[in-house]
């Protein structure tokens, strides 16, 4: 028993302490229950979303835009990354424009997203899009680029073409890098759907939790920050995991 | 400047020279309130400061991002610095304060506002737990790779343990703790955006944007984007450059000395 | 001993009324963006009632708009920021079947009109040609509620809709950019069909009696934990709207009426227009009537249809009457209306 209590409880002690804590003001009314619902009470509205089919219609929009825009968006910062990472000229042409796109702060691109595809689905694949593409160009070009020259040098002088040695040097070298910037851009996807979602849609977990909160119905909100939560939790396990299989010699940094 | 890097300045500037000049001509035809010329949009930025709206959002972003990235990263180096000396607090709370990490901030922001209301605070609370994690991870990870070799000759030299903190490991640590601010800081400013934007600014930069999208007009939007990244490129620029001012520079010097005394 | 408690005692009650240093009036915000009430409270706000009032007791009176209109007051009720409040009649059921503890101190305004805008190309006409389309709304405002209510007598639900949530001026950018086909807004969209920026699809702006059931009302709310503590105050402030009404409401004023509902930006005409036939005595008379409490009653049960609440509301314990009927003996009972409304003028 004492050897569970040394295991089990002290990555979760944290955790368990919020969930008391909640417990606790829903019982003793520390914060308005109206506010802070009780986790009973949210708990019975996930039953009921699930049965009506709320939940899973919410969370399925929600992962959709996920899906297709975070494709969209790192299959365009790999491309791109790539490409400015390995020949110089790509570098000189196109290095000054994404410079200066890269100074805008992601979110504020939204806006802008929803003024020219409207409120229809366009607009928020579009900023999921956008917030996918630079932590995964960022992080490959620099995987392509911090491949050392000798590993270059030692292709060329087995005398293997261009096209080999990217494929058979440059790329495998890359890779942790591109998966750190995959990872990074999923967690930023995430937010960004839920963003676009809060601002104008009418379906997804964002939406949820608006009109929940028009409807002043705090339990709603609190169940769609927790799926937020868990999915981004369970995203970021999901390829930390790719990760660890595809490259386990890599150490988790910072 | 060599011939050559004048030339690759000169490839760089070609595609955002040709959009200009697309968008230019586009809106010289068809000018619409949906796609305003280039001019409207500077225009707008102009009108933003001299009806001093501008000053004012200035002012109340400036707050919050300031007050946000105050209680996060102090609140981060001490944790940092907590969990980098006590292998015991490492172990209990490490692993928690990574599954929260991985909840996107995003989702907090209806709580937040609920709880703490439409002021300041609840903007002031998501920056500083967008600000906390990197200083807290890069705290925690540049203590925790000091060399065991300067810590040995700490004991030999029969320093206190405050006196090892202070010239061994913070000077040690300081590089991971320069790229933890940086983080913070960019990050913070992004979440401030993200913190507007989503609860309806009142007071903030991004009213510009949230007016601008709501009156379909561009080049407010414009406007609102151009400033945001003018302070965003500020921002890094300060970011990376603060440690070479002042009192910092004494930090960073003091790691020198540190290494020289090897 | 005794003498000490019974002076603890009123010192504490001292103490708890002069705690008292602000008094936070939430407000429903409109399309323009300014901090200007209308109707019977904009009379109270230009001639400075309120804080005339209260300044005796060192009490500032703070009007706080809320661009997030009635669902963000709940919030403001919830957690403490608002004490007293006018605002429209979805939010107030909502918030009190949600579980915010408040009193509905004084009846507020009947006839709120909804104007259902489409496009001025458009070619849909009725409103069974919207079905299946795409519908915006704020939802949570008393237009949601007009609306669950027109579609319900058309055999129809909220379903049976695309619905975009989107705020006013959302919307007027939404239905010019092709978006959305329609958009249920206020006054403002009549202003816009004048120009010929839009048609109106509907509009309860008429005599029937579909009409009637689906315009809004509002509801003068103050939270229970600030009547309990401070019933004196309540009991001021509730004479002052007496006070007010008696200036605001005859038919004589009704220009004057015009006027004050205009200020925040709203055209003078279109309130002219929205206000149409009614009398204001008759529309805007601070009475628990027979008519308003049956408004009261069949919209908490449309809203329980539509699924807007979850649990129902009983409107005898929401509505505390004494502060009203102590108003009325003392102040209005000069008031044409006080006495002169009858059964008889139920529509």
């Amino acid at each position: 028993m004492k050897r569970l209590f040394r295991t089990i409880l002290p990555p979760f002690s944290v955790q368990l302490a919020v969930f008391l804590a909640w417990y606790l003001s829903g019982k003793y009314e520390l914060v308005p229950t109206t506010l802070l619902v009780p986790p009973d009470r949210v708990w019975e509205t996930v039953k009921d979303m699930w049965s009506t089919g709320e939940f899973q219609t919410h969370v399925g929009w929600s992962l959709r835009r996920v899906g297709l825009g975070y494709l969209i968006g790192s299959g365009a910062g790999i491309a791109l990354g790539a490409a400015v990472g390995i020949s110089r000229r790509a570098q000189a042409w196109l290095g000054t424009t994404l410079d200066i796109f890269k100074q805008v702060p992601v979110f504020a691109w939204a806006p802008m997203m929803i003024l020219f595809f409207g409120i229809q689905e366009a607009s928020k694949l579009a900023f999921v899009a956008v917030a996918c593409f630079y932590p995964v160009l960022l992080n490959t070009s620099q995987g392509v680029l911090s491949v050392q020259s000798r590993h270059r040098e030692v292709g060329e002088a087995f005398g293997l073409s261009r096209t080999r040695i990217f494929l058979r040097i440059v790329v495998p070298s890359a890779i942790p890098s591109v998966l750190v910037g995959l990872r990074q851009s999923i967690a930023l996807a995430w937010m960004a759907v839920v963003s676009a979602e809060l601002l104008g849609a009418e379906s997804g977990i964002g939406y949820f939790m608006t009109y929940s909160r028009l409807l002043f119905q705090m339990d709603g909100v609190i169940v769609g920050v927790l799926a937020v939560g868990a999915i981004g939790i369970l995203t970021n396990a999901l390829l930390g995991g790719l990760e660890r299989w595809l490259v386990p010699w890599t150490k988790e940094v910072a | 400047m060599s011939t050559r890097k004048k030339l690759d300045l000169a490839k760089g500037l070609v595609i955002p020279v040709l959009f200009l000049s697309v968008w230019i001509l586009w809106t010289r035809s068809h000018e619409s309130l949906l796609i305003p010329s280039p001019w409207k949009s500077v225009l707008a930025t102009k009108q933003l400061w001299e009806t001093h709206a501008l000053q004012g959002y200035l002012v109340t972003s400036l707050r919050r991002y300031f007050f946000g990235l105050l209680l996060g990263t102090s609140l981060g180096f001490a944790v940092g610095g907590l969990l980098g000396s006590s292998r015991w607090l490492e172990r209990f709370f490490l692993p928690n304060l990574n599954m929260f990490r991985q909840v996107p901030l995003v989702g907090w922001i209806p709580l937040l506002v609920i709880w703490f209301g439409m002021e300041d605070l609840s903007r002031v609370v998501l920056i500083a737990m967008g600000a906390f994690f990197p200083i807290l991870l890069n705290t925690h990870a540049g203590i925790r790779r000091v060399p065991a070799g300067y810590l040995e000759v700490g004991d030999v030299f029969g320093l206190s343990r405050w006196e090892r903190f202070q010239r061994i490991v913070l000077p040690s640590a300081l590089p991971w703790i320069r790229s933890g601010t940086i983080l913070s800081l960019t990050f913070g400013w992004t979440i401030l955006v993200a913190s507007e934007l989503l609860t309806q600014a009142n007071g903030g930069l991004s009213d510009i944007l949230d007016v601008g999208r709501e009156r379909f007009r561009l080049d407010t939007v414009n406007a609102g984007i151009i400033i945001l990244g003018l302070l965003g490129f500020a921002f890094n620029f300060l970011a990376t450059r603060l440690w070479s001012i002042g009192p910092l520079r004494w930090l960073s010097q003091n790691i020198h000395n540190s290494h020289e005394a090897r | 001993m005794r003498i000490l408690t019974t002076a603890l005692a009123a010192l504490a009650q001292f103490a708890l009324s002069a705690s008292v240093k602000v008094l936070h009036l939430g407000m429903v915000g409109n399309p323009y963006d300014t901090p200007i009430a209308t109707g019977i409270l904009g009379y109270a706000q230009e001639h400075k009632l309120f804080e005339q009032e209260f300044k005796k007791d060192g009490i500032e009176v703070k009007w706080d708009f809320y661009k997030g209109t009635g669902p963000a007051i709940n919030e403001g009720l919830a957690n403490g920021a608002v004490d007293i409040t006018s605002y429209g009649d979805l939010p107030g059921i909502i918030g009190k079947s949600g579980g915010i503890d408040t009193k509905l101190i004084v009846p507020g305004t009947v006839g709120q009109n909804i104007y259902v805008a489409v496009a001025p190309k458009s070619t849909l006409r009725t409103l069974q040609d919207l079905k299946g389309k795409r519908v915006g709304y704020l939802k949570g405002t008393y237009l949601h509620l007009a609306w669950i209510r027109l579609v319900h007598h058309l055999g129809l639900s909220e379903k049976d809709f695309k619905i975009f949530n989107l705020s006013q001026t959302e919307g007027v950018a939404a239905l010019q950019g092709g978006h959305i086909d329609a958009y249920v807004g206020v006054n403002t969209f009549q202003e816009m069909a004048e120009r010929g920026a839009a048609k109106i699809l509907y509009t309860s702006n008429t005599r029937d009696a579909l009409a009637r059931e689906i315009q809004g009302f509002s509801v003068v709310v103050a939270s229970s934990r600030f009547v309990h503590e401070h019933p004196d105050l309540v009991q001021r402030w509730v004479n002052i709207y007496v006070r007010a009404s008696l200036a605001t409401l005859s038919e004589d004023k009704r220009e004057e009426w015009i006027r004050l509902s205009a200020k925040p930006g709203y055209s003078p005409d279109n309130i002219r227009k929205d206000l149409g036939e009614n009398r204001l005595d008759q529309q805007n008379a601070p009475v628990f009537d027979e008519r308003y409490l049956t408004k009261l009653r069949t919209s908490v049960k449309a809203a329980r249809d539509g699924g807007l609440i979850r649990r129902d509301i009983d409107a005898a314990q929401w509505i505390d009457r004494s502060f009203l009927d102590k108003s009325l003996r003392s102040e209005g009972s000069k008031a044409p209306w006080s006495k002169g409304f009858s059964k008889a003028s139920t529509p």
